[in-house]
């Protein structure tokens, strides 16, 4: 196995007695990184619990081998990798823990998982068929934040100007735009805080290292509107996402109050897509709250487009001036813009959504080759390879397709059923819009009641078909604003599909 | 882990010095069954210097707390420093242990 430079890797002997190696490890590790000593104890914790269910569970009785555990020190914080080659893993089996409840206490199943998921800020599992399993664990490392950084006299002033709505006059302040530098981290998330408070969606921009660090490796591209006091009036930046590495999310947009309506948004716009059609990026995806429809507005000014609409992904933020009294979960509308498409795309949707799906690539401009049929070289195999995002934040689950087996529609109802019980909000499942099996199953998904929610844009043919589940939500489609008139019909037509709203029409038709 | 042994009172105090995991619980699970076996079934555990649990180790005190609970006698915890009261919050175990903030305070209330 091939290790980049930046990771240690440990092939352990599937002996319970080993686990403290790997723990040991982990928290050198992490010692290094800069966790507190609480921190580092709970790390220690997730990973016995996880080599434990590793050793327990993935082998045959006697059997010995080995299994590889990957740590890799990243920016935001610490990965984990657990990889064996033992039995299928199969998350919905663990029963559910719940200490809310005295029998599951005493009982105690599940506990070690559900310490696992309490432990870390994020847990995927992988299967990889033949090829075994991953679990992989991430923890962000929380050095000083902003408002361990900032003065109690900053954050009066701050508080100060939002009451008097004190701003620059138009026209008076003269800035420019360019790259954050390094030395700038600190301004810019004192800028957030000004701007935000502590409710911005991405915590990173509270952290300076981080902002620092992810611009050194790239990870981010911060772009800033700075005066001639060298105050920084604005902030925005491409995310570069594990995900999709050439499909950046444009994020992490503000302008401090003060210097609203001087135009730094737009400088800041047009110079981060200038940037990004130089630097060869495939597009930008933006996530639009739809709470309001300010944001959407500015983003559609540059050219991005209404693809997916994510209903109930995350808890509600309180955005500072706007709408504070909002406390519901917040649905977000994915939008894009394809700045080097490729003319070689071919997908293959569902027929169902066939007009839908034409009308989203005809508003971004594109014009992808659309096949209803599947090539009779696509072959099935037996086990399918499925991994599952969790975010313990949003209470959401994303299942991803990788490649379809015999088994998907086993495996799709079984981690949906599981996912239902343990209350997570939503379950997301993206298909790959070129694997032509897309087509075959999608409408077998929507029996489950999964529904359609629109188009992941990628890169080079790596669009996604995302179906979202709605679990004993009802989503409230007055209150999810849309700016755009596209948009306003994609809702409309998610709304359609809804099996809520099919069953209210149903109710209608027979008269109850 | 070491683990020190005291009668007092004809309570069995045990000390747990270390970390509780995967790989030395069954030590702890011993001694447990001994004491219960011979119907010693009042016992405080002072956990000030145990710097780790894992859910092996808080089976094990799951374990104690039924069959003693089933004999009729007391299990008592003691002294939980904050890293470790954090997962037995975490777990829903301060739910159904009787944890004190240190010995003295166990032992008044054990007799």
């Amino acid at each position: 196995m091939e290790i980049p430079k930046n990771k240690i890797l440990l092939t352990l002997p599937n002996k319970l007695k080993y686990i403290t190696l790997t723990q040991s490890l982990v928290r050198e590790m992490a010692t290094i990184m800069g966790y507190v000593k609480s921190e580092i104890l709970k790390l220690e914790l997730a990973v016995e619990e996880a080599a434990k269910n590793i050793i327990e569970h993935s082998f045959a009785p006697g059997e010995e081998t080995t299994f590889d555990i990957i740590i890799e020190p990243h920016i935001a914080g610490i990965i984990i990798q657990f990889k064996d080659k033992g039995f299928p893993f199969d998350p919905t089996e663990i029963p559910d823990y719940n200490p809310k409840i005295k029998s599951n206490i005493l009982e105690a199943k599940g506990l070690g998982t559900f310490l696992i998921k309490q432990l870390v800020d994020e847990v995927t599992y992988l299967n990889l068929g033949k090829n075994g399993k991953e679990i992989v664990l991430f923890k962000y490392l929380n050095k000083k934040s902003i408002k361990d950084i900032i003065s109690k006299f900053e954050i009066e002033k701050a508080e100060e100007d939002k009451k008097t709505q004190a701003r620059t006059p138009v026209g008076f302040e003269k800035f420019k735009v360019r790259r954050m530098t390094p030395d700038e981290a600190i301004a810019v998330s004192k800028c957030a805080y000004t701007t935000y408070g502590l409710t911005y969606v991405h915590e990173d921009i509270y952290f300076p290292e981080r902002i620092r660090e992810m611009n050194i490796k790239g990870e981010l591209i911060s772009y800033v509107a700075i005066n001639d006091n060298n105050e920084i009036m604005g902030h925005i930046a491409l995310e570069i996402e594990v995900r999709d590495t050439d499909f950046p999310q444009l994020g992490m947009a503000f302008v401090n109050p003060k210097f609203q309506g001087h135009g730094c948004m737009k400088s800041m716009n047009t110079k981060m897509i200038e940037d990004a059609v130089m630097g060869n990026f495939y597009g930008i995806y933006a996530r639009g709250v739809t709470t309001h429809p300010f944001s959407q507005k500015v983003i559609g000014k540059f050219g991005f487009q209404d693809t997916a609409i994510f209903l109930s992904s995350g808890v509600s933020r309180e955005y500072k001036g706007i709408r504070e009294d909002e406390t519901r979960r917040e649905s977000v509308v994915i939008m894009a813009n394809y700045l080097h498409p490729s003319n070689e795309m071919i997908i293959y949707p569902p027929k169902e959504h066939i007009n839908i799906i034409k009308k989203v690539y005809n508003n971004l401009g594109l014009n992808p080759k659309f096949s209803d049929s599947i090539p009779k070289e696509v072959m099935e195999k037996n086990q399918s390879i499925i991994k599952v995002n969790i975010d313990n934040v949003n209470h959401i689950a994303i299942i991803n397709v990788i490649e379809y087996g015999k088994d998907v529609l086993y495996e799709i109802k079984k981690s949906l059923n599981d996912f239902c019980h343990k209350r997570y909000e939503t379950i997301y499942l993206n298909l790959k819009l070129r694997d032509p099996l897309t087509a075959k199953y999608s409408s077998e998904f929507e029996k489950m009641n999964f529904f359609f929610s629109g188009i992941m844009p990628g890169s080079d043919n790596n669009d996604e078909l995302v179906l979202q589940y709605l679990n004993n939500y009802i989503a409230d489609y007055d209150k999810v604003m849309i700016d755009s008139d596209f948009g306003k019909e994609l809702k409309e037509y998610i709304k359609s599909q809804d099996p809520q709203t099919k069953n209210n029409l149903k109710k209608k038709e027979n008269g109850n | 882990m070491e683990i020190k042994k005291e009668k007092i009172n004809e309570n069995l105090v045990l000390e747990i010095n270390g970390r509780l995991d995967t790989t030395n619980y069954s030590e702890l699970d011993e001694i447990f069954a001994e004491h219960i076996s011979k119907n010693e079934i009042n016992i405080i555990v002072d956990c000030k210097n145990m710097d780790y649990i894992s859910s092996s180790g808080l089976r094990i005190f799951l374990t104690a707390l039924k069959k003693i609970n089933a004999a009729k006698g007391k299990f008592f915890l003691c002294g939980l420093q904050d890293t470790i009261q954090e997962i037995f919050k975490i777990s829903g175990f301060t739910s159904i242990f009787k944890i004190f903030d240190n010995q003295e305070d166990a032992l008044k209330e054990i007799s």
